[in-house]
């Protein structure tokens, strides 16, 4: 549903999905900044002034079924940080910029069209002189809308297995967990091994990039870096792509990095991760 | 405590270093244990089986297996208390040795005279713990190394790992928001952890998320 995407055509005014700390010191009365990490406990031993805090688990994920929040969920969200449709909002982490990238993803799926991401994140900020604070940042409520999931940033299992897996060029799923949980030698630490109720390996055919590989520190690594680390993946202009890692956290920060800095048109987040897939009956897994 | 009166314990120094043996030799003879025997190892069966009375093997901890596996199988191993000579054996190579079967753990570096005690404390039966292992089995937690948590911070902790939000804490502990996280980082810290997923990793590891577990 192309009518969800950036509009390419859109206007020069139209936002950098990633911003540095200088630019956000000259823009911080015209964006809206959200911190948001693991939780909020970081936020509240000092934060950007005037911003809000996002805490992954508890906010950006379904309080009872698995996934991320549901539009309901999404709307109460939004609407109780007082933030609007337009709003430019920018997204950054006191700790990993994997929870920047995953809500950043998050606002993408539901239609939210003016965002940023703050490179380096707090520590990008406090080490260009800005300042933290720790009062409380009151907001009005607003009442926020949106039309619901855009589906063309999210890919679930059954269609995932269905057109996904085992499918030729241009198809490409990357894996971005560490090249040990890929090649399946690692199981992470809760799992239980003995029961098998989840295996090691990976998406047959998948191809590991693991996300640290995209950062630098704290940000991300120069677009000609990146460009090179995608190619060496056999990405094309033409490639379909799906990212997944563990419980999509790392993965967010490689569908950041290819949909919104390479602009690639196609890329699609299995936010399921191997947490889903390993775990699955009867489908076809890679190991090494 | 042996008396005068009667012989001290056999104690046979089996493939302990030459100086380290003839000084230990010579300060357990000191100490009233007379009857000290060295050897290389090689007749040692013989030697224990000669002598009927309990006895002390002092053996270097690299060999420690072997010879425990050979008294295993011979009737004299029930009278026979070993000891190790371990180097730096520290906490965990002192809980290793005692895991393994030994009454004691000698340390060449230490006091002559602090060996000669772990020796006559394994001849009876007992064994000398090093004061540094005794600190730590007495922090008052099930787990060395784990924080002493309050009730209240452990069934946050439960409820952290049971998926309940930060928000929904903070009204059952009738706190506001801001200072539920406050005190969760506070207590974030105190795990050693940064984030609350670390928290939780360790906090399980502690068996702090058990109900019951780490008493008070």
């Amino acid at each position: 549903m192309s009518s969800w995407r950036a509009d390419p055509a859109a206007p020069a005014e139209a936002v950098l999905p990633l911003v540095d700390a200088r630019w956000l010191q000259a823009h911080r009365d015209a964006v809206v900044v959200l911190q948001v990490d693991d939780d909020a406990t970081p936020y509240h031993a000092g934060h950007l002034p005037g911003s809000l805090p996002l805490s992954t688990y508890d906010d950006l994920h379904e309080r009872v079924r698995r996934g991320p929040v549901s539009r309901q969920g999404f709307e109460r969200l939004m609407s109780a940080l007082g933030v609007g449709v337009d709003d430019h909002v920018v997204l950054c982490s006191a700790g990993s910029p994997s929870h920047a990238a995953y809500a950043f993803w998050v606002m993408r799926l539901y239609g939210h069209r003016r965002l940023s991401l703050l490179d380096g994140g707090l520590p990008a900020w406090t080490a260009a002189g800005g300042e933290l604070e720790d009062a409380p940042v009151v907001v009005a409520a607003a009442d926020y809308r949106t039309p619901g999931r855009d589906p063309s940033v999210i890919v679930g299992r059954d269609e995932l297995l269905t057109r996904y897996v085992g499918a030729p060029d241009p198809v490409l799923i990357l894996d971005c967990r560490t090249e040990a949980e890929y090649e399946g030698h690692v199981q992470h630490q809760l799992d239980v091994v003995a029961e098998r109720h989840r295996v090691p390996g990976h998406i047959p055919g998948s191809r590991n990039l693991p996300s640290g590989e995209l950062l630098e520190g704290r940000a991300f690594a120069p677009l000609e870096r990146l460009r090179t680390l995608f190619a060496d993946r056999g990405l094309t202009a033409g490639s379909d792509v799906v990212v997944y890692c563990r419980v999509a956290d790392r993965s967010s920060l490689l569908w950041f990095a290819l949909a919104e800095l390479l602009q690639h048109p196609r890329v699609r987040h299995y936010v399921g991760g191997w947490a889903e897939y390993g775990s699955l009956v009867d489908v076809p897994v890679e190991l090494h | 405590m042996s008396t005068s009166a009667r012989p001290g314990p056999l104690v046979v120094l089996s493939g302990v270093p030459e100086v380290y043996g003839h000084g230990l030799a010579h300060a357990l003879s000191a100490a009233g244990a007379h009857r000290v025997v060295r050897t290389d190892g090689e007749d040692l069966l013989e030697l224990l089986t000669e002598h009927p009375a309990p006895a002390v093997l002092v053996v270097p901890e690299a060999a420690a297996e072997e010879v425990r596996s050979a008294l295993r199988g011979s009737p004299v191993g029930e009278r026979v208390a070993l000891v190790h000579l371990a180097p730096g054996a520290g906490r965990d190579g002192f809980v290793g040795a005692v895991r393994a079967g030994a009454l004691g753990v000698l340390d060449p570096d230490a006091e002559l005279e602090t060996a000669v005690e772990v020796v006559l404390s394994a001849a009876a039966g007992r064994v000398l713990v090093p004061r540094t292992l005794v600190e730590s089995l007495a922090e008052p937690v099930g787990s060395a190394g784990a924080p002493q948590l309050a009730e209240h911070e452990r069934e946050w902790l439960r409820m952290l790992g049971q998926g309940g939000t930060v928000a929904a804490i903070a009204r059952s502990a009738s706190y506001s928001e801001r200072e539920m996280y406050r005190l969760l980082a506070k207590l974030y810290r105190r795990l050693g952890a940064e984030t609350r997923t670390q928290a939780l990793l360790r906090a399980a590891d502690w068996g702090l998320l058990d109900e019951g577990g780490n008493g008070p």
